[in-house]
């Protein structure tokens, strides 16, 4: 296994293990209350 | 044009998977009890579902390639998993209902289109999949906690951003597919030098940025407590997203890797 492997496939783990264990979680409040949202639902 | 007026416009003309109405609240928002609604942790725990799906056939591609060494091998396959793919999208955009059927057999069909894709670059350019997929995954996993935080705030502006630029690109690739059926293309879309790598560059930013509106369309969606297959319909919205970006990624890496 060379360097390659090694750092791309360290990115992977973090970067999947980063999405499946922050992703489970609610956004923080700074982006949850907020005027300028996104409205989904009202179009 | 007023600012509401181009949003009004482009805004519902974009990209479908981003239309309001995704998330219109119908009769089944009002029919869905505690257990039947959409959660964060069901939407994560259904995209690993596709992602594996999509690991799957993807394997089965791949080693088919690296077993005969002949493209034409995989031809057959990649267009079956390309058309197929492209088909079982529009079903899921416009029956969203229906996505915990097509989501899956969408992550099945594109993986028998990127195994093959994948092995034919990783034959030209060898660790170029591993190299691609980590940075894939690694934008998925620092954008989130980018969006988790507030770092990034998507707003409507950002959206109309987001929505115009993917339908500007969207539209140049449609016009050099059907160019190439006249023996031409425009050039600068495929080649290696900075102009082809710098258009590279700004459409990898953004199939990424386009994550950041998946999570938040996802994180709005649970809030407001819409029904359970729209589970399935966030984590497919998320498997566009992350097959575009790896893709992208691929052709950056090997307009990148053919200058040496």
């Amino acid at each position: 296994m060379g360097w390659n492997e090694i750092i791309f496939g360290g990115l992977i783990v973090i970067g999947l293990g980063g999405f499946f264990f922050f992703g489970r979680f609610r956004a923080g409040q700074s982006q949850r209350d907020r005027d300028d949202k996104i409205r989904w639902r009202k179009r | 044009m007023s600012k509401h007026n181009a949003l009004t416009t482009f805004g519902q003309s974009g990209n479908p998977m981003f239309r309001g109405a995704a998330f219109k609240p119908d009769a089944t928002f009002a029919q869905a009890d505690s257990a039947g609604r959409m959660t964060l942790a069901g939407t994560v725990n259904k995209t690993g579902i596709l992602l594996i799906l999509c690991l799957i056939t993807a394997a089965y591609t791949w080693n088919i390639f690296f077993q005969t060494g002949d493209p034409g091998a995989v031809m057959g396959y990649m267009w079956v998993g390309l058309i197929g793919g492209l088909v079982l999208a529009l079903i899921t955009i416009f029956k969203r209902q229906w996505a915990g059927i097509t989501a899956p057999l969408y992550a099945l069909a594109e993986g028998l289109a990127l195994g093959g894709i994948s092995a034919i670059f990783e034959a030209q350019y060898p660790g170029i999949v591993i190299q691609a997929m980590g940075l894939t995954f690694g934008t998925l996993g620092v954008l989130l906690i980018a969006y988790k935080t507030g770092l990034i705030k998507p707003t409507e502006n950002f959206r109309l951003m987001i929505v115009a630029a993917t339908g500007g690109i969207a539209l140049l690739y449609l016009v050099s597919f059907v160019m190439g059926f006249f023996g031409t293309s425009i050039g600068f879309i495929h080649s290696n030098g900075l102009f082809g790598i710098g258009f590279s560059l700004f459409v990898v930013g953004i199939a990424a940025l386009s994550l950041v509106l998946d999570f938040d369309f996802i994180e709005d969606a649970a809030e407001q407590g819409a029904p359970k297959y729209l589970e399935w319909y966030g984590a497919f919205s998320l498997m566009v997203t992350l097959i575009w970006l790896y893709l992208e990624i691929l052709r950056l890496l090997a307009k990148l890797r053919s200058r040496n």
